[in-house]
């Protein structure tokens, strides 16, 4: 089975990414490198000196926060590669390889967990010595440091495997266009969903629940998770918006895809603040005591606000934006949407890990928040330099599923690129075919 | 026997399941073009009524008959003909109304999320899954209302003015049921007749009896085809699928309002709104499958309603119980993990205790069955198709079972714990609402186009012979709008029979 052979100029060709690019990642690293830097003295000062050791607090929670925010930007995006696997569509061609490139930051953030694992005492109640709460020693059969990082490494590897798989089906498939890979592709993803959905669902308890000693609540793995899907479909929407004038995607690019992107990120939009809302309208009127404590915390003081943007500036203004037809199809707008929401996704995080504990009406601390955007430019750039470099070397495209592209001639982005050679051969095959 | 095997039959199927990435599989099979399409749908409204119509349809009206009798007892008598009791005091009625509430899921889902997800693969089925949605509707409807004890003021459900400036709670999730429940059948209905339309003018065009062309003329509105009508069609279209996918998930949503925002052990429980209506989805396709199956062969619509169509409500079958089987199991381990008394004594109790027999059926359809569809062969395969769909049917009833039941008998104090026992009016009136269900069915079978025959014909290839005229594509003008096309070799070239 051979593919459809070149003609000139291909827009799928694997060019080397642009100079812009490899800069970016330059100066990615080099964020990255110094927020590290910035978090290591914070974690020496506060380990060191003792009347600063709630510094060192501040740390792990800020770290926990800045990871969990790139770690959902992973697997929603491998999440979402696997959901096109499953149902195709077009959307998922021009976005593919920018989630499998997230998805293979993995590695990365695997090593960048080893803060939490050591910080274990600082974040979570129960690895605490000398607990006297009943309900925490009962958690304890499920709750205990060697268990704890058992999962840790079992979810890793998990998820490294199915992004690697993923990955190299991929690479595969545009090296040979076999359709058995694009098979087995399917294969890997519908397990791998439903894998993804539960392990994910443990995460969730294990680094952010459990911070809480008593609370709890069965929908928190879908909260999550559908968090994490519009952290991953933000990333890939951005990757797409900064590259639309650079090949491939100057020729290939819809505004039709990007509607249809518009739509799947309302859909995630809208999950994410469903099962959100669902937790708070059933813990609010069961208003029970082990329920309570956590919004209550997360709606006194300061937090008030973070909790007033969430509901505007992470469901109400999307959703509204969303719905205007015009306002999807612009990709300059939806960069910005998308990198708003990527903010709001970080601010969801903070107000989530930040105010755990057991103060029943944890203070703001500014102090907090600085440690925090310290951790965030480390892993971030940590991240995007990974990120960007799983980008090269490889056609931004796949290659594979290259045919069923269907050019809709009334609704170009970019008109100068209206025929492409592409485009005649599309033509062609199909009627080769038909 | 003969007439049942053959259903199940796979003799005469054609596979267009595959998953070639190159060419789109036809979704309508052995080259029918559009007057053939309109024909077959057709025929079905327009020939005499058959013998095993007249049969199906005098067992429906008698089981309504029964379900009349039985509502006239109990507003004669009073609800204490039904096994409820302290503290049992939903029982039977709600266990129905909330089972054929999820029932009318697959028809919303189909008509407006599949359609906005442009999901060709819906024309096939949407029309007579929204038909189901509309009467499972009426069944559910009929619940609470015979439940409220003096049926005769029903209407009180509705906030009405009134000089007493009596007004229902606000704040309860029972008074948001109320207009959940009404939207949607709003809702459903106008998506479901608006659709119509063009089928309608269809049936008054041909009709041969003065009766026939007034009536389908009336429901008709004057539908001429023109152009204009067209457009205000699609337009309106679009809009009534946007408006109605939120109702997808905002029903049932509010339906698990009613238990999750309660106290109560084993309802108190965040994951209930997503859960409930994953399983309404489930059991909406499950549903949809056990009428589709028999329907099509019974009435010759195998190319209209093929295996692909089969299979993928399969998929989205598995999809939705996958879910609910996360929930379960999420549910079990957070009544562990919470370290909460009471909570983890319901699910001890769910398991092993009186009622458990209601549990581990539960668990053996809505999540063992479904673990078949897994596999492609099963999946088009007529007959497992149809069984895993009647135990997932099965399984979501037992599901609101034992949810209402197992809380309700014993929650915190064991001396108000009360065992429940159904009457025999309980299952007659379960019964009868499967009468009601199919009373309407089988009317709409026989008087109405159970397939939407206009937007089949759009997804047909002779729909688009123009549509990529830009890029060279001439061979496509090959087809031709009418059945006497020369079916291109481009339509089935890699389709056997199965």
């Amino acid at each position: 089975m051979t593919r459809q052979g070149t003609h000139g100029h291909d827009p799928y060709d694997s060019v080397p990414l642009p100079r812009e690019i490899r800069d970016a990642e330059r100066i990615a690293l080099l964020i990255g490198a110094a927020g590290v830097a910035v978090c290591i003295i914070i974690w020496i000062l506060g380990s060191a000196v003792r009347s600063w050791a709630p510094m060192a607090d501040a740390f792990y929670r800020a770290w926990l926060f800045a990871w969990l925010l790139f770690l959902g930007a992973s697997l929603g995006s491998m999440a979402l590669v696997m959901v096109h696997h499953l149902t195709g569509g077009q959307w998922g061609l021009l976005v593919r390889r920018f989630g499998e490139s997230a998805a293979m930051v993995l590695p990365l953030l695997f090593i960048l967990s080893i803060p939490v694992l050591v910080g274990m005492r600082h974040l979570y109640p129960w690895a605490r010595p000398h607990i006297e709460d009943p309900v925490v020693l009962h958690k304890r059969a499920y709750l205990n440091g060697g268990f704890f990082l058992i999962r840790v490494l079992l979810y890793f590897a998990i998820w490294i495997t199915t992004a690697w798989l993923l990955r190299e089906g991929s690479l595969r498939h545009d090296r040979d266009g076999d359709e058995n890979v694009a098979r087995r592709l399917r294969v890997v993803s519908a397990p791998g969903l439903v894998i993804y959905f539960i392990t994910m669902s443990f995460a969730s308890v294990d680094w952010i629940m459990s911070m809480e000693p008593r609370w709890y609540s069965t929908v928190f793995g879908f909260v999550v998770t559908m968090g994490q899907a519009v952290t991953g479909l933000c990333v890939m929407i951005v990757t797409l918006a900064l590259l639309r004038r650079l090949p491939p995607f100057n020729s290939v690019l819809r505004r039709n895809h990007l509607n249809d992107l518009g739509n799947l990120l309302f859909t995630c939009v809208i999950l994410w603040a469903y099962n959100s809302f669902a937790q708070l309208l059933v813990q609010w009127m069961g208003n029970m005591v082990q329920d309570i404590g956590w919004y209550v915390k997360r709606t006194s003081g300061t937090w008030r606000v973070l909790a007033a943007l969430l509901i505007f500036l992470d469901f109400l203004v999307p959703f509204v934006l969303l719905l205007m037809r015009n306002f999807k199809r612009r990709a300059e707008l939806m960069l910005w949407l998308c990198a708003s929401l990527l903010i709001m996704r970080a601010i969801d995080l903070f107000w989530m890990v930040a105010p755990a504990g057991d103060e029943p009406y944890p203070n703001f601390r500014w102090g907090a928040l600085l440690i925090g955007l310290a951790a965030l430019a480390g892993i971030g750039g940590l991240w995007t330099a990974a990120y960007l470099r799983n980008l090269g070397g490889h056609p931004l495209m796949p290659l594979g599923d290259r045919v069923p592209v269907v050019i809709e001639p009334s609704d170009e982005l970019s008109p100068e690129h209206t025929v492409t050679p592409h485009d005649a051969e599309i033509g062609k095959s199909s009627t080769a075919l038909a | 026997m003969s007439t049942v095997s053959s259903i199940f039959s796979s003799v005469g199927e054609i596979d267009n399941t595959t998953d070639d990435a190159r060419q789109r599989a036809p979704l309508v099979l052995r080259g029918r073009g559009f007057s053939s399409i309109t024909n077959s749908v057709s025929a079905i409204a327009e020939r005499p009524t058959t013998l095993g119509w007249k049969i199906a349809f005098m067992f429906s009206l008698s089981l309504l008959g029964m379900l009349g009798a039985c509502i006239g007892y109990l507003v004669t008598t009073g609800v204490g003909v039904w096994g409820n009791n302290q503290p049992v005091s939903w029982g039977f009625p709600i266990v129905n109304f909330v089972f054929w509430v999820g029932i009318g899921h697959a028809g919303t889902l189909i008509s407006a999320i599949l359609f906005l997800f442009r999901q060709n693969w819906r024309t096939g089925i949407n029309r007579f899954a929204e038909a189901m949605t509309i009467f499972a509707v009426v069944c559910a409807g009929m619940f609470p209302g015979i439940h409220v004890g003096r049926a005769w003021l029903a209407y009180w459900l509705f906030p009405l003015p009134n000089q007493m400036t009596m007004w229902p709670q606000f704040r309860s999730p029972l008074l948001w049921d109320v207009f959940a429940v009404g939207t949607y059948a709003t809702v459903s209905t106008l998506f479901w007749y608006v659709g119509m339309i063009p089928d309608l003018a269809t049936l008054r065009d041909r009709s041969k009896s003065k009766i026939g062309q007034f009536a389908y003329g009336m429901f008709a509105l004057g539908w001429n085809g023109s152009c204009r009508h067209w457009h205000r069609f699609e337009r309106m279209y679009l809009l009534l699928a946007a408006l109605a996918t939120p109702l997808v998930l905002s029903v049932h949503s509010v339906v698990s309002f009613d238990f999750a925002t309660s106290q109560l052990p084993g309802w108190h429980t965040t994951i209930f709104p997503p859960y409930f209506v994953a399983g309404a989805v489930y059991g909406g396709f499950a549903m949809v499958l056990n009428l589709a199956i028999p329907a099509r062969k019974y009435f010759g619509l195998e190319d209209i309603i093929t295996l692909r169509h089969i299979e993928n409500c399969c998929k989205v079958m598995l999809a939705t119980g996958m879910i609910v089987a996360y929930a379960y199991t999420l549910e079990f381990w957070t009544a562990w993990f919470g370290g909460n008394h009471f909570e983890r004594f319901a699910f001890m109790n769910r398991a092993f205790g009186p009622y458990a027999w209601s549990f581990w059926v539960m668990v053996f359809c809505n999540v063992v069955a479904p673990q078949f569809l897994w596999v492609k062969k099963f999946r088009t395969n007529l007959l497992i198709v149809f069984i895993v769909a009647a135990f997932a049917n099965i399984g979501m009833w037992f599901e609101r079972f034992e949810i209402i039941i197992t809380s309700l008998t014993r929650d915190f104090l064991p001396s108000s714990w009360y065992p429940f026992k159904p009457t025999p009016i309980d299952l007659m009136m379960l019964a009868g609402s499967f009468g009601l269900f199919f009373t309407l069915f089988l009317l709409f079978c026989r008087f109405l186009p159970v397939v939407a025959m206009a937007e089949v014909k759009s997804v047909m290839p002779q729909a688009h012979a123009h549509g990529n005229g830009e890029h060279g594509d001439h061979h496509k003008s090959d087809f031709q709008p009418d059945e006497h096309h020369r079916p291109g070799p481009g339509v089935e070239p890699s389709l056997t029979p199965a």
